[in-house]
């Protein structure tokens, strides 16, 4: 993937060129498909005419009076976006070529820039043990620049306090005044008791959860006798990864764990998206505009397929 | 248990360092640590259970190297053991009697076969000594380790008048004791000193006796005494063995021919032969032996190789260094093993 000993202004080049431009050719230069359902008020159903996007034919009414109807969207108003970064030691780790921090620097570079582009203002919370640099939003490239360098520019801590995730929801909570989109990217490796202030949040804004894992975490292959050490408390801990009981059941509560964050996403009414290590970010963000898709098309009155309910 | 080097058992301090050091080193942080991104999973995966198996190649191999420093102070206990004569004296009789042909194919070479293979059979550090006995007992082969020697001695034999059977134990016990002091020529084999002195000297103050041993207790020489009649002349047999019995020495003795008696006739003149159990029976006793009674040529030959077999166990302090190595050798291999099945590595 990427070499992160690049400038920001490199990193942010490179991804326009090889994802940004990819993506505007598969969303049909539409970016409102990945943030469809928001901030769009229907302000008017006429019928349709011949220059209208098809997209935007409401299927019900069209039913009822047997021509079509389209809606139109008052879409004045500007997304504001907080991207809710953890960076914390635990994002640190990486078992492929990259760490779950560089991919997360990728994803955000990414999704800062569609946004930016078109117009809607950007702003970040770096939460590194505290909640140590807030980005005011603003709009255009330079912003986006700035909140890569910021992202680029911090140390990598050989060890920290265990991450607290309710501290970085509660200051969302009080730095971000108005309906937002927020996107939480982060490995919610953290103290639980974040759940409920995830719930608050997501009642007064819209969420994406982006979910960073690694492979490792999933499963741990034989190894042998090995040391581990947590990366954010630094305690030592001798594993023989050679006995197979214990790696079934370290499959075991690892696919546990990530069944409870499933749940606990479901019940605050958040989106999930999960980014691996070995992710193309292409593929991330076609997985994403997927699944703003599906909602939008719940908030229209559809229903998700059957093999799709979560 | 005793030790022959026991200053060496100081090096046994080594064994709390070692523990110690072992200890120090699980605990200290290590270095080549794998950084992973949260342990609860981990932890959780491991259980409760104790860690035990990854100590136990070690505690092995610390098990080995204790083993190993008190086989350095060379201990030594008293172990049952098979005990080896040293010294074994083959008392032959060669009277006339023996030329019968009731043993296959007489009884005289029946018995050399015998003690041929006997002595084949006997390890290389014994000496073997052959001694005959007819009218009067003579020395054929005092012991030597020579075995072409021995099997030569027992083609020597010659045979002649009269069964002496209490010589041929004075003498076989006069080889195994040189400084014995014995008299053939009357019938109590006690010897009463010089039988001329002179007269007007005062008799010499008697050379303190022996101290007497508990009968078979002398386990290092053996005597074997082959006869197929009855004594007829010389020393009481009885008495002989009484003597052999107060130094230890044990007399097994092996009976041949017929006890009804036989008739042999040769030459124009004929005489009767019987054999005399009883009396080989006690002299047997007396110095806590056996008794062997041989029909045949093949009964014989199992009747020596049965004397050849007939270890004693008997206790004896020995160096049992070998047996510590051994073992310490055996716990090294174990923690080796068992630490490449589990864990692929060697300790």
């Amino acid at each position: 993937m990427s070499e992160l000993t690049q400038t920001p202004e490199a990193i942010l080049r490179r991804l326009e060129w090889t994802v940004l431009r990819r993506l505007d050719g598969l969303l049909h230069g539409d970016y409102r498909t990945l943030f469809r359902g928001f901030g769009v008020d229907l302000a008017d159903l006429r019928e349709y005419q011949y220059h209208d996007d098809v997209r935007h034919i409401d299927w019900n009414v069209t039913a009822r009076m047997q021509t079509p109807y389209v809606r139109v969207y008052n879409e004045e108003r500007d997304v504001t976006a907080w991207f809710l970064l953890d960076l914390s030691p635990s994002v640190d780790f990486g078992s492929q070529k990259v760490k779950k921090r560089a991919v997360s620097t990728e994803l955000v570079t990414v999704l800062a820039r569609i946004l930016s582009r078109h117009g809607n203002r950007v702003g970040a919370l770096l939460y590194g043990g505290i909640v140590d640099t807030v980005i005011p939003a603003r709009t255009g490239r330079r912003q986006v620049l700035h909140l890569l360098h910021k992202m680029l520019a911090r140390p990598e801590l050989a060890q920290s306090t265990e991450t607290n995730l309710q501290d970085l929801l509660q200051s969302a909570f009080q730095v971000i005044p108005r309906r937002s989109l927020i996107f939480i990217v982060s490995d919610f490796i953290s103290t639980p008791g974040w759940a409920k202030p995830l719930a608050q949040l997501a009642q007064r804004h819209e969420i994406v959860a982006v979910r960073l894992y690694d492979k490792l975490e999933m499963e741990l292959p034989d190894f042998g006798l090995l040391v581990i050490q947590d990366a954010e408390t630094g305690e030592q801990v001798f594993v023989d990864t050679h006995d197979r009981t214990f790696r079934t059941r370290f499959a075991a509560v690892a696919a546990r764990r990530e069944e409870d964050l499933r749940t606990a996403f479901r019940q605050a009414g958040v989106d999930a998206l999960e980014l691996a290590t070995d992710d193309n970010i292409m593929d991330a963000i076609l997985r994403f505009a997927d699944l703003r898709k599906r909602r939008s098309r719940l908030a229209a009155g559809g229903s998700i397929p059957q093999h799709l309910e979560q | 248990m005793t030790f022959l080097w026991s200053e060496m058992l100081w090096l046994l301090l080594i064994v709390p360092i070692l523990v110690s050091a072992y200890v120090l080193l699980l605990r200290r942080k290590k270095k080549q640590a794998l950084r992973y991104a949260s342990l609860a999973v981990v932890k959780e995966a491991m259980g409760t259970r104790p860690q035990i198996r990854r100590h136990v190649p070690p505690l092995l191999f610390l098990s080995a190297l204790t083993l190993m420093i008190i086989a350095i102070a060379r201990p030594a206990a008293v172990v049952t053991l098979p005990s080896q004569h040293e010294t074994v004296i083959l008392s032959i009789d060669v009277s006339g009697s023996m030329r019968a042909n009731d043993v296959a194919p007489s009884r005289i070479v029946a018995a050399q076969a015998a003690a041929r293979s006997f002595v084949e059979q006997q390890p290389r550090t014994t000496r073997i000594g052959v001694v005959s006995f007819a009218g009067t007992a003579s020395v054929v082969q005092p012991p030597t380790l020579n075995r072409e020697d021995i099997l030569a001695a027992l083609d020597r034999f010659q045979l002649q008048r009269g069964t002496a059977i209490g010589s041929g134990i004075l003498v076989s016990l006069k080889m195994i004791f040189p400084e014995i002091e014995i008299d053939l020529r009357s019938s109590n084999p006690r010897s009463r000193g010089p039988r001329s002195a002179a007269i007007d000297k005062a008799p010499k103050a008697q050379m303190p006796d022996f101290k007497p041993v508990p009968p078979g207790s002398y386990t290092s020489a053996v005597i074997i005494l082959l006869t197929d009649g009855q004594a007829t002349t010389g020393p009481d047999p009885i008495e002989a063995a009484r003597m052999a019995a107060e130094r230890g020495v044990r007399v097994f003795t092996v009976g041949i021919g017929t006890t009804n008696g036989e008739i042999l006739g040769e030459e124009g003149w004929s005489m009767r032969v019987r054999l005399d159990e009883a009396s080989l029976k006690r002299i047997a006793a007396v110095t806590n032996a056996e008794y062997f009674y041989a029909g045949t040529a093949t009964d014989l030959t199992k009747i020596y190789r049965t004397l050849n077999s007939r270890f004693v166990l008997e206790k004896k302090a020995t160096e049992i260094t070998a047996l510590f190595s051994a073992a310490a050798a055996v716990f090294a291999i174990f923690s080796g093993l068992l630490s490449m099945l589990w864990f692929n590595r060697i300790l």
